[in-house]
């Protein structure tokens, strides 16, 4: 009995340990782009982010992730699970995705946190509360710096 | 206890080792999948098995998408859609504006590709008895003209049984021509692997009419369209029809059968297959003449094929005026029919008012053209064939449906705005040509009533009488302009009822061309209060609408005397779900649309 169990832990962890590196488990503790695009929901934004003005400089976490430390890997780990999840057993996953409320934030908050120093004039008046609602985003005009669809 | 836990253990872990195993497959499945199609040496398709389950063997998702219609529950959208509802019952004016022709008896909302044979087979415009017992014996059953785009066979008869004679093609009898249809497989010809939707005679449209059997680049198949491009400028090209790039053809393959056109008569005698039939005194037709084909699909009961005699036709697209790359204007079809007019005068002579008439057909090539996505290069496949996911591929949409189906797929690849913004665009446009479109039929309609109505009093007048009776001619003559303007208003609305978009390939051309229509419909009935005022005669213009319009409601098509077995009263139609009423929803839009009620209508269009 003991030793059926011990074979069915090992089998399963050795099965999980596996699939973990069939599905590149590890690269998702990187930061680089090839890793979200080890999904092929995200081929054609790949594609776009590679001819793209922020090619050499940033990568896809650099926008889509806060940069502190713990909202970081909060975030990825929210991000990833949600993702997982959707990839494997979501069968009508649209072609084309929008963003949410939650990534337009953490977008806006990066392109501040790289270009503040030069566009603080700009900024700053849209950060006031009365315009926070409805203010535009770096990239409501800048859409194509990342990739090339607004979403 | 511990006899438990171990129980536990081995369970839990079996489960969760079993979704592991289960999800490491999947991860492995999606990875194959991106490796993409791939055509193979083992592959062995031509033009002489032009059959989608051959094809689809080697393509199995698309032929998945392309059989999809079959199984799934028709949509109609608000002006088009696939639900083959009759088009007489929601739009009744058409059975005043095409009176005297087949259409008015039998017009359905179209089921797609897959359908195009079958549906040509049962509809009645193909049914020489039944026309005969509506009262339209002018007509003589349809050519194979009609076949062009309705059969993915149409390549394999023109070679083997036309024998590449285009003309002779176009020329053979419909019902005569699909009796030719090879029987595969060692199947029985009266079998319905034969005669089923899946076997020969109403297979519809397949993936050789656009694909090249050796690599499955896109070609054109059909000579009406190679021809037509030659004259617009194209150069021909041996494989892929004409010479044109890919995003081009992704339209191109369209136009062979998306446009507007007409049998023109070639003025000869062409010798072509005829069926014995026509020499058995007791086969007749129902109201007693010789019957000169059978109406069906196979040879049968010692029916045999003969040669006849028959005055030659070829399908031609009337583009003598369209140059390539320029926008089509409807002014081209005035100038190219006015310029044949001797040998191609109308497709029919209008019941009530007399006039020569022009019928457009689907033109959806001519009004795309000038449109904003056409001058931006979107091609037809761009919105209607979007790029899908299909597991882990990255396939092109081949269910041909309306792009309101999937606008994610179709509309957001260059558009980044929401799908409420988008499809709220696309209603708008709708809704506005729609009311643009009905002013110019209930004008039209108005106008027919008005010229009837002057033609009886005429008659009434010695002028325009020849032996004391009216006299057609000279009252057409005292009304030639009218009657021109007749022809030219009804063929403007025509042309954007037929275009399957509700105006939305071009909207700004739609709107121009159906005031030219209101336009010409009103000048017209000027132009009848002075006859009027000429003549003595008390006249006051019509103005007819919505509700004078649900009054000509024709109702579902009936059989309207005892006719080949079926009894006068019989529904036409032997499918259930074709010639059904609209659904109500769109009968109440049509209310709405015109006059515009804007409180309806803008309900759920909001500004910035």
């Amino acid at each position: 009995m003991v030793i059926v169990a011990v074979f069915v832990v090992v089998v399963g962890l050795g099965g999980a340990f596996y699939t973990f590196y069939n599905a590149k488990g590890f690269s998702y503790l990187s930061s680089n782009s090839a890793a979200c695009n080890n999904c092929h929901v995200m081929n054609e934004v790949y594609d776009d982010w590679n001819k793209s003005s922020h090619r050499e400089v940033a990568t896809c976490s650099d926008c889509h992730l806060p940069h502190e430390f713990i909202r970081k890997w909060i975030a990825k780990a929210q991000s990833g699970i949600g993702h997982a999840y959707a990839f494997t057993f979501d069968k009508n996953l649209p072609m084309h995705f929008s963003a949410s409320k939650k990534t337009q934030e953490i977008v806006q908050e990066n392109c501040i946190n790289c270009h503040l120093p030069y566009v603080q004039n700009v900024v700053n008046p849209t950060l006031r509360p009365e315009h926070q609602d409805k203010s535009l985003k770096c990239v409501s005009c800048h859409q194509g710096v990342g990739h090339s669809r607004g979403f | 206890m511990r006899n438990k836990i171990l129980w536990a253990v081995i369970v839990v872990g079996i489960l969760i080792g079993g979704g592991i195993f289960w999800l490491n497959s999947d991860i492995t499945h999606k990875k194959y999948e991106t490796s993409g199609i791939k055509t193979s040496p083992m592959m062995q398709l031509s033009d002489n098995d032009p059959r989608f389950e051959t094809w689809g063997k080697y393509f199995p998702d698309y032929l998945d998408m392309y059989l999809s219609i079959e199984k799934s529950k028709p949509k109609p959208t608000d002006f088009g859609g696939n639900l083959s509802y009759s088009k007489l019952i929601r739009y009744p004016q058409l059975t005043v504006l095409w009176a005297g022709y087949a259409f008015s008896a039998d017009f359905n909302e179209e089921r797609g590709h897959f359908y195009a044979q079958n549906d040509q087979m049962s509809t009645a415009r193909n049914h020489k008895d039944f026309l005969n017992s509506w009262g339209l014996k002018a007509f003589n059953g349809q050519p194979t003209a009609c076949m062009n785009c309705h059969s993915g066979w149409v390549p394999w008869l023109y070679k083997n049984v036309a024998k590449n004679d285009w003309v002779v093609f176009n020329t053979t009898q419909y019902w005569t021509m699909i009796k030719n249809v090879p029987v595969m497989d060692g199947q029985a010809p009266d079998s319905e692997a034969h005669r089923g939707l899946h076997g020969g005679t109403k297979m519809g449209l397949t993936c050789a009419d656009c694909h090249n059997p050796d690599d499955m680049s896109l070609r054109i198949t059909r000579p009406a369209a190679i021809k037509a491009m030659i004259v617009r400028g194209y150069q021909p090209d041996p494989v892929a029809g004409i010479k044109a790039s890919r995003q081009e053809m992704r339209t191109l393959v369209c136009s062979q059968c998306h446009v507007e056109y007409y049998f023109r008569p070639t003025g000869e005698k062409v010798t072509v297959m005829g069926e014995s039939i026509s020499k058995d005194p007791n086969a007749k037709w129902w109201n007693g003449t010789q019957k000169t084909y059978e109406e069906t699909d196979i040879w049968r009961n010692g029916n045999k094929p003969i040669e006849i005699s028959a005055d030659g036709i070829e399908l031609t697209f009337p583009w003598g005026e369209w140059k390539k790359g320029k926008p089509f204007r409807i002014e081209m079809l005035d100038d190219y029919y006015d310029k044949i007019s001797n040998i191609f005068p109308s497709d029919w002579v209008h019941r009530d008012t007399k006039a020569p008439m022009l019928k457009i057909q689907h033109p959806e090539s001519e009004m795309y053209s000038g449109g904003v996505h056409a001058a931006n290069g979107v091609s037809c496949a761009d919105c209607h064939m979007p790029y899908i996911r299909k597991g882990s591929k990255k396939i092109t949409q081949h269910n041909l449906i309306s792009p309101l189906d999937d606008i994610n797929s179709s509309c957001k690849s260059c558009h980044t705005q929401s799908e409420d913004y988008l499809r709220n665009q696309v209603y708008t446009i709708q809704n506005s040509v729609a009311f643009d479109l009905r002013s110019a039929e209930y004008a039209i309609v108005s106008l027919i009533a008005d010229i009837k109505y002057m033609r009886d009093q005429l008659g009434k007048i010695s002028t325009y009488q020849t032996d004391g009776k009216p006299d057609d001619a000279k009252i057409s003559k005292a009304l030639g302009k009218i009657l021109e303007l007749h022809r030219k208003s009804q063929m403007r609305a025509d042309f954007v009822n037929a275009e399957n978009s509700g105006g939305f390939h071009n909207p700004k051309e739609a709107a121009r061309v159906t005031l030219q229509a209101v336009d010409m419909a009103r000048s017209a009935q000027t132009l009848l209060a002075e006859v009027a005022a000429q003549n003595h005669i008390p006249f006051k213009a019509s103005s007819l609408g919505f509700k004078d319009m649900q009054k000509l409601n024709p109702g579902e098509l009936k059989w309207k005397a005892d006719v080949n077995g079926h009894k006068k009263g019989d529904r036409y139609y032997d499918e259930k779900d074709v010639n059904i009423d609209p659904p109500k929803d769109l009968i109440k839009l049509d209310e709405e649309i015109n006059p515009y009620n804007y409180k309806v209508l803008d309900k759920n269009i909001t500004t910035h």
